[in-house]
């Protein structure tokens, strides 16, 4: 349709300070960061484009009201139970009303033919980003880099953005492999440019990061859509189904997905620890972390809570920490 | 809404001023710790130069794209 | 003789110790002060004047604490929770398994193997409410040395119940109580009793089998061992030396690193 998705969030420190006046306190910091960038904003020819806003956590839901900003959110209603047959199909309703809306704002009409050649692209991406995730697995990509290239996804075109993750494996993949080191796996609360606060903590604590859960890294895709007939609905079902159904967000109620897909990494990759990653005021992570810490355990991995937020004064006591669970 | 939250407001202003002056700076310094490792390549510059765009101030100015699409702006998910 | 220095810099105190064989020789801890490797030197020269050896007789000298990324050069570095693991676990003789540590400015608990291994470790972030710098805060306000806390607090039946685990707001709730004129020591043990429970809250997650072991500056305090005592419904043993235990674990840790 000629339009291109644009992720917001911000991973800002300072701006913070122009949204604390008329947010709560303990805001999520990464929305509490979205919030003051748009102090900036300028009237512009796309005010008119409104923000789709999917109802993930609570605190995404209220940004509208506490942003009070101009043009105004279009929510896409998540249905927070995803494995049943309901769910799913009020999620692709709701699509449904996404496309109505897309056509309305364009006046192009979506067909079977753009959505298909759309879905290649992105899966053509999702390849690409694939051999991404190898490398660093293989530790030939350093865990901050590999976020780099992660965190800029849907800041430009796909495809300007796959011919250039392209060329930046032709290069990495000549690389020698780091000595196999202190692997872990980072799950948790999303890491946004330019807070790597806790990506140059690991590796000074001597650990890298072998694989993530992270919706800004690599939960980017939920995996490839798949779909049985190459029908518009056909598409339409697959699209919806794969990015809901497949979804590991904790905003889910039934997300025990989640606790399977992270110990299926760690036993094929040898990971032996997972360092817990939750921003202040996250509470869907926070929550699942009590969960997900003595199932872990149990089966012999290690476990590491950090709570933090965008400041660095914690940083010694983070890497306190970390040093320790290295160790273990 | 007080006075001070009132955009025009040449206090606000020179606020943003500041503000804005702290991002860049946030946003550099995060940069050249990157750019400083022994593992950088120029290669990853394309990234890095997406990563501080649209954090940039006038990020929101900026919303069509290099081949002339409209971006759409999305929530994280 | 060759002598193991362990030095500890801490977030507010620095203490170094000299090990031989398996002995701790000589201790002693300063507080933090700005130029923390210089008072290290100063410490290390003072240990070895009053054990009559010379430099050539230090065989190793290993850093841990907050500071110990400020030191270049000679010596080994460790973390503090490792150090804190081994100091524990031979002071001890083998028999800690589950360590509490009460820092400047955190709170530690650890668990160990029968072999002394780090198993998990629980640790508090950046807020201060239970650490040392918790009681320093407590102190100041109530004008009493912190020395002290343990004999004040030990004979009182009836504490006040301090809700507050943010230390800025835990010493709002004991102004108060002082202007309505409520005694001090019912406010000391208050304060023992709320760091009980917070460090109830962070071995929570922990498994607990087995007794726990004290250490860092605050163990002397036996009216907070018994409050930790109460809590965790468990016995607590207070380590020997319980301030130099991190530092002992360091100067011991080149045996092993």
């Amino acid at each position: 349709m000629g339009l291109h998705p644009l992720r917001l969030g911000s991973g800002c420190f300072c701006v913070g300070r122009l949204s604390a006046s008329h947010s709560p306190v303990l805001m999520c910091p990464l929305l509490k960061a979205t919030m003051g960038l748009l102090q900036f904003q300028a009237p512009t020819q796309n005010d008119t484009m409104p923000w789709v806003v999917p109802t993930t956590c609570d605190w995404v839901v209220k940004f509208q009201e506490l942003a009070n900003t101009q043009p105004e959110a279009y929510f896409l209603e998540l249905p927070h139970l995803h494995r049943g047959e309901k769910g799913q199909q009020r999620w692709l309703e709701e699509i449904y009303g996404l496309v109505r809306l897309l056509e309305n704002q364009t006046g192009r009409k979506l067909n079977r033919k753009t959505l298909l050649s759309s879905v290649q692209i992105f899966m053509h991406a999702w390849k690409v980003f694939g051999r991404l995730i190898e490398l660093r697995r293989k530790r030939v990509l350093a865990g901050v880099w590999f976020m780099v290239a992660a965190n800029s996804f849907l800041l430009d075109s796909i495809e300007i953005w796959t011919e250039r993750v392209h060329q930046m494996l032709e290069t990495v993949a000549t690389h020698p492999p780091a000595p196999e080191g202190n692997g872990v796996f980072l799950a948790g609360s999303p890491i946004i440019f330019p807070n790597f606060k806790l990506l140059h903590l690991i590796e000074t604590a001597g650990m890298d990061v072998y694989g993530d859960d992270l919706c800004t890294s690599e939960r980017i895709w939920p995996g490839a859509v798949c779909y049985e007939e190459p029908s518009y609905r056909g598409i339409m079902r697959a699209l919806a189904e794969r990015y809901h159904k497949a979804c590991i967000c904790p905003t889910f109620a039934d997300n025990e997905r989640r606790i399977n897909s992270i110990l299926n990494t760690l036993q094929q990759h040898h990971i032996r620890g997972v360092v817990y990653h939750v921003l202040k005021g996250c509470h869907p992570f926070d929550i699942e972390s009590f969960n997900l810490e003595p199932r872990l355990k149990s089966r012999g991995y290690h476990f590491l809570k950090i709570e933090t937020d965008y400041v660095q004064e914690d940083s010694q006591n983070i890497l306190t920490r970390l040093e320790a669970f290295g160790r273990i | 809404m007080n006075e001070i939250a009132v955009k025009s407001n040449p206090r606000r202003q020179r606020l943003l001023q500041r503000v804005r002056m702290e991002i860049h700076a946030e946003l550099e310094a995060a940069r050249l710790q990157l750019q400083q490792r022994a593992d950088y390549h120029p290669t990853w510059d394309y990234f890095l130069n997406l990563l501080m765009r649209p954090l940039a101030p006038d990020r929101l100015q900026a919303e069509v794209g290099p081949s002339g699409e409209t971006f759409m702006q999305f929530g994280t998910v | 003789m060759g002598l193991k220095v362990g030095i500890d810099l801490g977030s507010t105190a620095i203490k170094v110790v000299f090990v031989e064989n398996e002995h701790l020789v000589w201790k002693k801890a300063v507080p933090t002060t700005p130029g923390q490797t210089r008072i290290a030197d100063h410490l290390t020269a003072e240990g070895l004047w009053a054990l009559r050896c010379t430099a050539d007789t230090l065989e190793s000298v290993v850093f841990t604490g907050y500071g110990k990324g400020l030191v270049n050069g000679t010596g080994k570095v460790i973390d503090e929770v490792s150090a804190n693991s081994l100091g524990a676990f031979l002071l001890s003789g083998g028999k800690a398994r589950t360590i509490i540590n009460i820092g400047g400015q955190d709170v530690k608990v650890i668990r160990l193997s029968a072999t002394g291994k780090l198993l998990d470790f629980k640790m508090n972030d950046k807020c201060a409410a239970g650490t040392g710098r918790f009681f320093e805060l407590a102190g100041r306000i109530l004008d009493t040395p912190v020395e002290i806390f343990g004999e004040l607090g030990q004979a009182v039946a009836d504490p006040v119940n301090i809700n507050s685990t943010c230390a800025v707001f835990a010493e709002s709730e004991i102004v108060s109580m002082m202007a309505k004129g409520i005694a001090k020591e019912r406010i000391i043990q208050g304060l023992h009793e709320s760091i009980a429970r917070r460090i109830a809250g962070l071995a929570g997650g922990l498994d607990m089998e087995d007794d726990f072991y004290l250490d860092g500056g605050s163990a002397n305090n036996q009216a907070l061992v018994t409050a930790i005592e109460e809590e965790l419904c468990r016995d607590v043993y207070v380590l020997p030396h319980p301030q130099f235990t991190v530092a002992y674990g360091a100067a011991r840790s080149v045996e092993t690193l």
